[in-house]
């Protein structure tokens, strides 16, 4: 909790902790390395900073503590500074998500801070010189994204909470909530009296909750935001303004008129300002997938309190498990969007009763067309999350299994507008028809035409472009394959020269491609001296290993190859992932498919 | 993707797999239920068509609502032994308003609603497990809440509310609940409770009815129907409950005795002096209220109305109690 306090956001702070720190003494001096590091620390005081080191991320300190006690991972020591050790601990870049994921739980926020160069070109300003570092993300548990953070069935809302001056027309304490999903770019705007703001909240059930610091500090605000499972971080106050609100809205959203939207009220705009704000903070500038925003006032839902929910267990049990829950009970959804879409519904009942009546139209007829909906639901059964997918390439996060998704979710969005031919379709049926087919069909083409069909989970694994895509990338491919084959008949070729049949080709990650014999071989090799062009690497145990000038060159051909191979595959998932962010209000539609 | 098209095929699924029908929703006052059941409880039991679950009916109307075609009351309460199934049939009727309006079918045989504006739900303290505060506090300050916020077009569940405090105030805060709720809020509810006193209100006041946990007895041992049915639990079967929970014997038989000391001397005479106090009791239809002579129970009761003590709320709420009194001086 004292950890939550003493947060304080924005540059200044951090300037101002930097700029008190002292000189130190000579003897003392960090090592560059730390001295960036420091630097960044001082920038990022309220988070667990992940600092990039190769293929780890390290963490040092403080942080070094509390990750190692938190993650149950070796604490070690890397160098000294002021004349301590400097405890470290580290986790692998692979593995990154999963570590990420257990810090978010216990609610820490980390500085995600990637290295901006390749260490080679930091090497080129000299050998003293530090590669550059920068933190590209702020993880909390209301932004993330990544599949492996995120519950499938669940939405993750970060929520602005604003306390707006009561005023003639509204008095008493009013609450305006601005919530996003980022994950998914679902927005919702909506304004409650104060004694429904607990109700509210707990309908919304966000990962973390954003007030201004005031508001923030106030304990039954603390009290709500413990009892919801939320964090709570405070943000200035100065987030919270309704002229800036309007004009980010306007900006994010590409609207000249943000009444286009609907009539919002200032304290809306104020708090949608300060979510934008935060979210920008958070993402370092990158635009994350923004729906247009949803207004639910007090009169458009049945109102159900924090205890009536929590009394009746509506979306989980009184341990606070899904188990046990009415949504648990009913819940025959057979996606992750479905199953939120549900939970949803559940947790928000109309009060309308026309559109009470539309839901009840659809209900019945896909009960009544019993082929209809046995056929909807497998091809929805085999359809991946579109909106996540969407929402992760929008923010420059996803990666080639994320083309796969939009090219599947596409595709069963033709396949399930083909299913609703019917001609008897309700009202609400008509509409998310319509909203299936807005996707441009030259993107899912474009995108079958180039994803091959294993797909690997990372951009550099290599691979994810089908052959026949690009010339350039199959030539490369080729070039590659074929030096490959040359290297086997290279084998071949030394096992007859030199008579040793036990010659292997092998590769390690210290001397690239080499020739192996035995030991007691090794003479031979040695002994036929430089004519046949056999030159010596190294003498093991066992074996002696030799290199020629032959396999050096294929070898830098295959290197040469391979990475022109995955410049092209990284050029190809830019320009599809630009396409994809190009029709993200359509793809959108598509995955909202007539949400009302 | 297509959360929609999954939601509702999903809940047709639901509907289909489960049995549920379509309710009908309107503008109108009513709460129509017949044959409800409990998804998650029922899902725990197990098979449905097994016949663990027992359903049930529930028939609020508000008096405004244009056509009445079913009960006459708009707050119903709930009486019988625990264990019986009281709680169940709250929250049934509550999860069957939200399951309607987010456009779900329901599971029950069929089911008109009057839309409702904002649900509320409570369960007395001794359910409940939260720390820190005074658990009785909690309560208070909740049901606080539902007094102030229930509009007309609200439905309330309160179950075992004032079981956290001493009997007779706690018989007293649930007593002036269902005034309350009745004259002000003017609400359906469903009020869940072991003070078997609050069912004389049903005869008192109109729109409120009374509905128990019907319960056999057979060689001394009790059998749970779980079918609710009009009228009052006569006792609470707590005894039998503990018994049942493996109280030992000794245990129980001394109860038993306890029991019947408290009931024919003690507490009957404690309830008959209440009756002579306060006027809340003058309604109690058993021991006829002796017609006194002098001021009527009205007039002294007015005459001790302070006007200027008094927040608008407080009158209205005088004014009531006033008008009962009144009745019953008209009937004595």
């Amino acid at each position: 909790m004292a950890k939550r306090t003493t947060r304080s956001t924005g540059a200044e702070a951090a300037r101002d902790r930097a700029a008190g720190q002292k000189p130190r003494p000579a003897a003392d001096a960090p090592t560059p390395v730390m001295a960036q590091y420091l630097e960044i620390k001082a920038a990022n005081p309220d988070c667990l900073l992940f600092y990039r080191m190769g293929d780890f991320y390290e963490l040092f300190f403080a942080d070094a503590e509390v990750a190692s006690r938190t993650l149950g991972i070796a604490l070690t020591k890397r160098g000294r500074h002021l004349g301590e050790d400097i405890p470290m601990c580290g986790v692998p870049v692979r593995a990154a998500d999963e570590y990420l994921q257990k810090l978010i739980r216990a609610e820490h926020r980390v500085a995600v801070c990637e290295q901006m160069e390749d260490p080679a070109e930091a090497k080129k300003r000299g050998h003293k010189a530090v590669v550059r570092r920068e933190v590209v993300r702020l993880v909390t548990p209301g932004t993330i994204t990544e599949e492996a953070l995120l519950d499938s069935r669940a939405n993750n809302f970060l929520t602005a909470l604003f306390r707006a001056p009561s005023s003639t027309t509204a008095p008493g304490d009013n609450y305006a909530l601005a919530s996003l999903d980022i994950s998914t770019g679902e927005f919702l705007l909506s304004e409650v009296s104060g004694t429904d703001m607990a109700g509210e909240l707990s309908r919304l059930g966000p990962g973390e909750i954003v007030a201004g610091d005031e508001l923030a500090a106030d304990p039954e605000i603390r009290a709500l935001a413990d009892q919801i499972g939320a964090a709570l971080t405070p943000v200035p106050r100065a987030y919270f303004d309704s002229l800036g609100g309007e004009r980010a809205l306007r900006d994010k959203l590409g609207v000249a008129e943000i009444s286009a939207f609907g009539d919002f009220t200032r304290p809306e705009l104020a708090t949608a300002g300060a979510l934008l704000k935060y979210v920008e903070l958070t993402q370092i500038g990158k635009q994350p997938l923004l729906r247009p925003p949803k207004r639910m006032g007090p009169s458009d839902v049945l109102m159900i309190d924090a205890a009536t929910r929590a009394n009746l267990e509506l979306v989980s049990n009184s341990h606070g498990e899904r188990r046990g829950s009415l949504l648990h009970a009913l819940d025959r959804s057979v996606t992750g969007a479905g199953a939120r879409a549900l939970a949803g519904a559940l947790a928000s009942p109309l009060t309308d009763t026309a559109a009470i009546g539309n839901r009840l139209d659809t209900v019945q007829y896909l009960l009544e067309k019993n082929a209809v909906r046995a056929e909807l639901r497998t091809t929805l059964k085999g359809c991946p999350d579109l909106a996540r997918a969407l929402a992760r390439l929008t923010l420059g996060r996803g990666g080639p299994r994320d083309l796969g998704a939009i090219r599947d979710g596409l595709g069963g969005a033709g396949q399930a507008r083909k299913i609703l031919s019917g001609d008897t379709l309700p009202v609400l049926l008509r509409g998310v028809k319509k909203d299936l087919g807005a996707p441009p069909d030259a993107l899912p083409r474009e995108l079958g035409a180039a994803l091959s069909d294993e797909i690997p989970a990372q951009l550099r694994d290599g691979g994810f472009v089908r052959t026949g895509y690009s010339k350039d990338l199959d030539d490369a491919r080729a070039l590659r394959d074929k030096s490959r084959r040359v290297i086997a008949g290279l084998q071949n070729d030394y096992v007859q020269a030199t008579g040793v049949k036990a010659l292997k080709i092998r590769h390690n990650n210290v001397l690239g491609y080499f020739i192996e014999v035995p030991a007691a071989h090794g003479g031979r090799l040695m002994g036929a001296g430089e004519d046949n062009g056999f030159i010596h690497r190294q003498t093991m145990a066992s074996a002696m290993r030799f290199t020629t000038l032959e396999l050096g060159q294929t070898e830098s051909k295959i290197a040469a190859a391979s990475d022109r191979a995955q410049g092209l595959e990284q050029e190809i998932f830019d320009d599809l992932a630009s396409r994809v962010s190009d029709a993200q209000g359509e793809i959108g539609d598509a995955a909202a498919a007539g949400s009302v | 993707m297509q959360p929609p098209l999954d939601q509702y095929s999903a809940l047709a699924e639901l509907a289909e797999e489960c049995a549920l029908v379509r309710p009908r929703v309107d503008e109108g006052g009513a709460f129509q239920v017949s044959g409800a059941r409990h998804l998650v409880v029922e899902q725990a039991l197990g098979s449905r068509d097994g016949g663990a679950f027992v359903a049930n009916d529930c028939d609020l109307s508000l008096p405004e609502g244009e056509e009445k075609t079913g009960g006459e009351d708009r707050l119903l309460i709930v009486t019988g032994p625990n264990m019986a199934g009281k709680s169940t049939f709250l929250r049934q009727n509550a999860l069957v308003v939200i399951l309607a309006q987010m456009g779900s079918y329901v599971p029950a045989q069929s089911a008109r609603i009057g839309v409702v504006d904002r649900l509320f739900s409570r369960v007395g303290a001794a359910d409940d497990l939260a720390g820190g505060r005074s658990t009785f506090m909690v309560e208070m300050v909740e049901t606080a809440r539902i007094l102030n916020q229930a509009t007309a077009r609200s439905f309330v569940i309160l179950d075992e509310i004032g079981r956290g405090t001493a009997t007779f105030d706690g018989l007293s805060i649930a007593w002036a609940c269902v005034e309350h709720l009745h004259g002000v809020n003017g609400c359906r509810a469903l009020f869940a409770t072991h003070y078997h006193e609050l069912t004389a209100l049903a005869g008192t006041l109109e729109g409120v009815g009374a509905v128990t946990m019907e319960v056999k007895e057979w060689k001394d041992e009790i059998i749970f129907l779980h079918k609710v049915a009009p009228g009052a639990a006569d006792r609470s079967y707590g005894i039998h409950v503990a018994k049942l929970a493996g109280l030992p014997a000794g245990a129980v038989a001394r109860a038993q005795e306890v029991l019947g000391h408290l009931e024919g001397g003690e507490r009957a005479g404690i309830a008959k002096e209440l009756a002579n106090d306060l006027p809340l009791f003058a309604a109690t239809p058993n021991p006829a209220p002796v017609k006194p002579s002098g001021p009527s129970e009205t007039e002294q009761a007015l005459g001790a109305v302070n006007p200027d003590e008094l927040t608008p709320r407080d009158a209205l709420e005088a004014l009531y109690k006033l008008k009962a009194l009144l009745d019953n001086d008209s009937i004595g």
